[in-house]
């Protein structure tokens, strides 16, 4: 018999998270639910980041609920506060201001990051991010700043901002590598049908090569190339893809391959914890292979599925259907990503 | 005329201010007390890590003072070639580092201020070497690598006649023939192995045991043999296509590239293995001309040997790696290579302590290379010593690992070839301690031992500033100028080099409270910033020499304010807040000295 006084706590005020949230009070309305996030804002949606580039409106118009809602629900949100450390043989987390906080069953759901490839390391604090709400704030401050941007790399996130850069009157640059476009299908049909649809929409595309170095050039930057071009730019945005967010596991025991790896139940390594969304590496039984998956969609689903066992449901994640978006017109299959369209 | 330069800093000149009564109590005392080798254990954890037991905190307060001949030679006194292992060393020691503790942040850079040391000594810096009387011995060494060189010295410092029977043309075994230059230049190794040549050490390079001279020849001709002959057979795959062309066993693969041999790799290059020779093998098919590189691992990377400034660097260099596969088969079709592989999930350890890699039925997969490495491994080839010893089963020669010996008479074994692969702190730390072996065999007593040094401490303390200084960073070349063989690692520059020592703990300094004279008025504990001052009842002393305190919050059970050095950070503040001036800072370093002396 499930307890009724266990205490949740859930790492990541996300799609995965509080979807896990919602399922968790559904199934244990007695129980003490904790979300805790790093970030100052709340649980917003993703993909309309881009269009709060476009107007006036004000950060909380993208929040999914309204505060009220989990004060409705019960449900503690201890927001800006980062954990450093899970200690899972003491049930313990460890924030950043060094506070302990005790779990019964824990969710990590800390979702992804931007990678920066090693290559690149040098360079970190001449390349711009874009994933979450405190980026779009400060970027829409300096709009009026630049006029040309690249895209170092290629991922749907760089798509998912060259869409309003264009809207913006922004001259926009891709530099894309032979192997991957994150987290598209990728193959070359698909990478020269992606070219076309980029070039399409008047984006300069550098295709098969790679950033190799930038450096300062006045008041703007110089991306150069591994095949020896340099593209003269005011804003350099990282677009490399994403890679789980899971630094704070280091020395927690818990087994990572890139992400943190969950069984068919999304059990991790260490008792009473689980992980979903883009953090985790999931087993999928019909694949017989691990995979990490993306997307609002997925996030949702696989918050639920850990859910309900935690409420121990004995309930085996199966692959969602992949993800679909479209740029001129034209579909490209993804790794999750939904409902996507440049054409903002 | 070129500056004169002191390499005395001005804290060692600052005893000049001391009356002579004040300098003679800087006394010296030598302990081989098993009490005081526990504090070093527990205490030092770096010198503790590391196989040669390298005096890490004396080193880097050298190169702190800028003595960068002093701390290369308190590197060299121990493990012979601190130019070498300055770059490619396996930092076993920065594992254990006090400050990579928790909460402590990130381990010093151990192995980069050992290159410090040998970059920055003054071009014919003072070599430091007491040589024993000649002995009339005559000792014969198999083998040229970091087990061999290592011995040598030795033998050749105890007064031995040393004679190093090498096989391949020039010396060192993997320094040269399996670790790239581009990690390792050689000019570096060259300097390093003439200084044990010129000992007086007789190499004989082209010569190789078991084909060009019998083994048994040597037992006979000489008081003692060493085997340090390497691993040179690489394990196999065992599984179809392993014999096909252009899958390379990366043992090959390495020793033909380092020998400038013209090696096909292709446009795309799968590596299978985790250990440095895959990581070599990746690195320098890039620089053969190969366009994608993926390293293909059985587990994750949290499990493989190399450590994580290598791992950085492989994939800064642009090189994938794909956890958890097994590989599985290989075919030829066309000019292409199809490689089947298996997906696998973590599983329990082994009993030696690895993480095991468990087969998920039916998820295999095929990728398409134009090469194939495998760097699983290798073993000694111990053929040529047939006919003197009993091989075991699994064809590794049987020996004491308490002192090299074998069951043949004056016949010993050190390195790789002894253990199996193991990495190159080990083969010296293992060649040296064979050669202590061999010396007590032959002269029938010890002539060089261990023991703990003690000095009363009476310089500047560290700043507790200087434990927020963030690990330095090791510059190295831009990707795109990492072509042919430069090296991409640059070395910390003076600058980079004394922020980093400063970051030292200095853990030989042993913070103790006199406790006839405390007052117990817990200033100190007050300023600790790890609170590791503990009031306590007792203090007792385990089996081994370790002392465990009896800690207690009760006012009336206290009999002393004792400092638990095992989290002490050294920062010095409560010896700066006493009000009394109880607190003495003892070095303690763990050396070898001679018996006779
Ligand atoms: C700009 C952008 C546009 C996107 N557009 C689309 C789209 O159109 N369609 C689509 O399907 N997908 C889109 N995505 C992807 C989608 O948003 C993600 O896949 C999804 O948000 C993943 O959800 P998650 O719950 O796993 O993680 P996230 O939503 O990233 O949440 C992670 C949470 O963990 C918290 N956290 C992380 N580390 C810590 C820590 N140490 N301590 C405390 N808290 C921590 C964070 O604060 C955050 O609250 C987009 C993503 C971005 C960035
Ligand atoms: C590609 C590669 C990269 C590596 N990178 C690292 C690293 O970064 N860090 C690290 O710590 N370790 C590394 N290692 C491991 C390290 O090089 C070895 O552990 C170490 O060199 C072993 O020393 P040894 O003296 O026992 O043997 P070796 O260095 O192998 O020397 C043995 C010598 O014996 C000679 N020999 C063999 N048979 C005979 C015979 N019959 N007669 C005469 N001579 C003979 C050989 O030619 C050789 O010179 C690496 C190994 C490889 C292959
Ligand atoms: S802080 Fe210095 S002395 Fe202490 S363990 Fe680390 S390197 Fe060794
Ligand atoms: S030096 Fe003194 S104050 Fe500093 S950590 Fe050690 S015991 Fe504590
Ligand atoms: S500050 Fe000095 S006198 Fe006071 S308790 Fe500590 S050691 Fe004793």
């Amino acid at each position: 018999m499930l307890k009724k006084s266990l205490k949740y706590v859930i790492i990541g005020d996300g799609h995965a998270g509080n979807s896990a949230a919602e399922t968790l009070r559904k199934g244990n309305p007695g129980s003490e639910i904790v979300i805790i996030s790093s970030k100052p804002t709340h649980y917003f949606d993703h993909s309309l980041l881009a269009t709060f580039l476009l107007d006036k409106k004000d950060i909380t118009s993208l929040y999914v609920y309204p505060y009220t809602w989990y004060k409705e629900n019960n449900i503690r949100l201890r927001l800006n506060q980062t954990i450093t450390k899970v200690i899972p043989d003491k049930h313990e987390l460890i924030l950043a201001h060094n506070e302990r906080v005790y779990y019964d069953r824990l969710l990590i759901a800390s979702g992804a990051k931007p990678k920066l490839p090693e290559s690149l390391s040098r360079y970190k604090n001449l390349l711009t991010v874009f994933t979450d709400a405190v980026d779009a704030m400060k970027l829409r401050e300096r709009l009026g700043t630049f006029k040309h941007v690249t895209m170092v790399g290629g991922d749907c996130i760089g798509l998912h901002l060259a869409g309003a850069m264009l809207k913006l009157g922004k001259s926009v640059t891709f530099v894309l590598n032979e192997y991957n476009f994150w987290p598209l299908e990728f193959d070359e049909t698909v990478k020269s049908k992606l070219i076309g649809c980029l070039k399409k929409k008047h984006i300069e595309v550098v295709a098969d090569d790679m950033t190799t170095e930038i450096v300062r050039d006045g008041t703007g930057l110089n991306v150069m190339t591994k095949n020896g071009k340099i593209i003269k730019t005011d804003l350099a945005f990282l677009t490399s893809g994403m890679v789980p967010n899971i630094d704070f596991l280091d020395g927690s025991g818990i087994d990572v391959q890139t992400g943190i790896l969950v069984d068919e139940y999304m059990h991790t390594s260490a008792q009473d914890i689980w992980a979903a969304g883009e953090c985790a590496t999931v087993y999928y039984p019909e694949l017989k292979d691990y995979r990490q998956t993306t997307g609002e969609i997925n996030a949702k689903a696989l918050g639920n599925i850990s859910a309900r066992n935690m409420l121990d449901e004995k309930k085996v994640v199966s692959l969602a259907e992949p993800g679909k978006i479209t740029i001129e017109g034209e579909d490209f299959i993804t790794y999750g990503w939904k409902g996507f369209s440049i054409d903002i | 005329m070129k500056e004169e330069k002191t390499y005395l800093s001005s804290e060692r000149e600052s005893f000049d201010h001391l009356t002579a009564a004040r300098r003679v109590e800087r006394t010296v005392f030598f302990s081989t007390n098993k009490k005081d080798f526990a504090w070093m254990r527990e205490n030092v954890p770096c010198q503790t890590a590391c196989p040669a037991s390298t005096n890490i905190p004396g080193y880097i307060y050298t190169d702190y003072q800028e003595r960068y001949g002093r701390s290369y030679e308190i590197n060299r006194s121990v493990n012979i070639l601190p130019g070498v292992l300055g770059r490619i060393c396996s930092r076993p020691c920065e594992l254990s580092c006090r400050h990579g503790w928790p909460g402590f942040g990130e381990s010093v850079a151990i192995c980069h201020l050992k290159r410090v040391a040998s970059d920055f000594k003054p071009e014919g810096h003072r070599i430091e070497e007491s040589m024993f009387g000649p002995s009339g011995k005559k000792i014969a060494v198999v083998g040229s690598g970091p087990a061999g060189l290592g011995a040598a010295h030795d033998l050749a410092i105890f007064g031995h006649q040393v004679t190093i029977y090498e096989a391949l043309e020039r010396p060192g075994g993997m320094l040269r023939y399996g670790i790239p230059e581009f990690r390792l230049p050689r000019n570096i190794l060259d300097i390093e192995i003439s200084n044990i040549l010129r000992l007086g050490v007789d190499l004989r390079a082209g010569v190789r045991v078991g084909k060009d001279i019998k083994l048994e020849e040597l037992t006979k001709g000489y008081d003692a043999v060493l085997l340090t002959a390497g691993t040179y057979s690489p394990n196999k795959l065992g599984i179809k296509g392993e014999t096909v062309e252009h899958v390379y066993s990366g043992l090959d693969f390495m020793m033909d590239a380092n020998s400038g041999k013209d090696i096909f790799v292709g446009s795309k290059v799968l590596v299978v293995g985790g250990g440095y020779t895959a990581m070599d093998c990746a690195r320098t098919s890039l620089r053969l001309g190969a366009k994608r590189v993926i390293i293909n691992i059985l587990t994750t990377e949290d499990y493989i040997t190399v450590n994580r400034e290598e791992l950085n660097e492989v994939k800064t260099e642009n090189v994938e790696i794909r956890g958890l596969v097994s590989i599985e088969q290989i075919e030829r079709s066309g000019s292409n290579l199809n490689v089947k592989f298996r997906r696998n999930r973590l599983g329990g350890y082994s009993e030696k302590g690895e993480r095991l890699a468990v087969p998920i039925k039916d998820s295999d997969f095929t990728d398409e290379a134009d090469a194939v490495i495998y760097a699983i491994g290798q073993r000694p080839e111990t053929n040529f010593a047939k006919g003197v010893i009993k091989l075991e089963k699994n064809s590794m020669i049987p020996f004491d690992r308490s002192n090299s010996a074998t069951e043949v008479k004056g016949l010993f074994v050190a390195g790789d070839f002894g253990t199996g692969a193991s990495t190159v702190i080990e083969s010296i730390a293992s060649g040296r301690s064979a050669a202590w072996s061999i010396d007590r065999y032959l002269m029938d007593r010890t002539r060089r031992k261990k023991v703990v040094r003690f000095e009363k401490y009476s310089e500047k303390q560290r700043e507790r500033a200087w434990d927020f200084i963030p690990r330095q960073v090791m510059p190295t070349l831009p990707v795109k100028e990492r072509v042919d063989q430069l090296e991409v690692e640059l070395g910390l520059n003076r600058t980079l080099g004394k922020e980093e020592s400063k970051r030292c703990y200095l853990c030989s300094l042993k913070f103790e409270i006199d406790v006839t004279r405390c007052i117990y008025c817990r200033y100190c504990m007050d300023v600790c910033p790890t609170n590791c001052i503990h009031t306590t009842k007792d203090v007792v002393t385990e089996e081994d020499g370790k002392q465990k305190l009896l800690v207690t919050d009760k006012w009336n059970e206290v009999s002393a304010i004792v400092i638990d050095n095992n989290n002490c950070i050294r920062c010095g503040n409560c010896k700066k807040v006493c009000p009394v001036e109880c607190i003495d800072v003892v070095k303690s370093e763990l050396i070898e000295q001679d018996v006779e002396a």
